[in-house]
């Protein structure tokens, strides 16, 4: 029974009782992989679309989160019978001369990539727009709610 | 690179740039508001991800943001942050309006990217000056949201491995309720750069 709250490149996985959390997501992407069978999850706060071949933290970057994750799953007696949901990826400011440009988007896409490559269906997904994201997922629920300042929570 | 090579020396160099910088920016905005506003520490640390988002104690705590992009020889960015109370009472000085009664419509937002970009301007300037390296800054973008969502993108884009170097500026003006903090962040072959100029490389 505890609340994991993942920072930026973080990872956690939860079982029954257990809540995981990414809180003040702009372009970064909070990620959940969720066992259909059991009632476990894990949640990724990806950061960068691309790990150019770094290995420090591996849930930093879009490629190499999901395989990752999938593994620490495993390590923890996953049924293996795996599907996502992911929100983030926002553009937070509105410039047309920076690295910062689409960055989001490129990490909502890398992200799909990852998902589709392991073979993972993403049942639902709240990317893009220009406004700040707080994801929670509860594990024995398995309820994902995506919390925004004046647009209220919804769940995917 | 990698930031295990910055030494407690270039930290101390960073920070005394940041001091320059600051200090230009403040005169500037006192003369702007024409009111006494004081600068209140310059930092220059090797923070983790979860320390640069929670400059106001939580990445959800909501604040008003104006960001600028560093181009030219270096790469970087700039992006002043204020409480919400902080940026209401600074758009009315300058509106001449009761911070109470403030919105965040165009105008208000408007106002307070001028003064952001007064302020990231100036810091820049003096940067440039003294480092003899020219900096061109992006007009300003500005956004009211949660800290960790406007800063993210930013400290994504200038992480080494898990840290990021953040120069970053506490103001106050007295009298009228008002906290702010600059953060510049440089990506990391520009912050060699940046040191080099002045004598320091790595």
């Amino acid at each position: 029974m505890a609340e994991y709250f993942c920072g930026m490149g973080e990872w956690a996985v939860g079982q029954a009782g257990d809540i995981l959390c990414a809180r003040g997501l702009g372009s970064c992407i909070g990620l959940v992989l969720i066992d259909n069978k059991k009632r476990m999850a894990a949640m990724a706060h990806v950061m960068l679309p691309s790990s150019n071949g770094k290995t420090d933290m591996p849930t930093k970057y879009a490629d190499t989160a999901v395989n990752f994750l999938l593994e620490q799953l495993r390590k923890n007696g996953s049924s293996m019978d795996i599907s996502s949901k992911m929100a983030g990826g926002a553009k937070m400011f509105n410039v047309s001369e920076s690295s910062l440009l689409d960055i989001g988007r490129r990490n909502a896409e890398a992200l799909e990539n990852s998902l589709k490559e392991a073979g993972i269906t993403l049942v639902s997904k709240d990317v893009g727009g220009s406004f700040a994201r707080t994801v929670t997922f509860d594990v024995m629920k398995r309820k994902f709610l995506v919390k925004t300042i004046g647009r209220g929570e919804v769940e995917i | 690179m990698g930031y295990e090579k910055l030494e407690a020396d270039h930290l101390d160099a960073l920070k005394e740039l940041g001091n320059i910088g600051a200090g230009n920016a403040v005169t500037a905005l006192s003369t702007f508001l024409n009111t006494e506003i004081n600068m209140e520490v310059v930092e220059a640390k090797l923070a983790t991800f979860n320390e640069a988002a929670s400059i106001f104690g939580s990445p959800e705590k909501e604040v008003a943001g104006v960001y600028l992009a560093i181009s030219g020889n270096l790469k970087g960015h700039v992006l002043y942050l204020w409480p919400i109370q902080s940026a209401k009472a600074i758009a009315g000085m300058l509106m001449g309006m009761n911070p109470d009664e403030l919105e965040f419509d165009e105008m208000t937002m408007s106002a307070i990217s001028e003064i952001g970009n007064i302020m990231s301007g100036s810091y820049i300037t003096a940067l440039s000056s003294f480092t003899g390296m020219t900096f061109e800054l992006s007009p300003p973008a500005v956004a009211v949201d949660m800290t960790g969502a406007l800063l993210d993108g930013i400290i994504s884009l200038t992480a080494v491995g898990d840290r990021v170097l953040v120069i970053q500026t506490s103001m106050v003006a007295y009298g009228i309720r008002i906290a702010g903090v600059l953060v510049v962040l440089f990506e990391p072959d520009s912050l060699l750069k940046l040191l080099e100029s002045i004598g320091m490389g790595v």
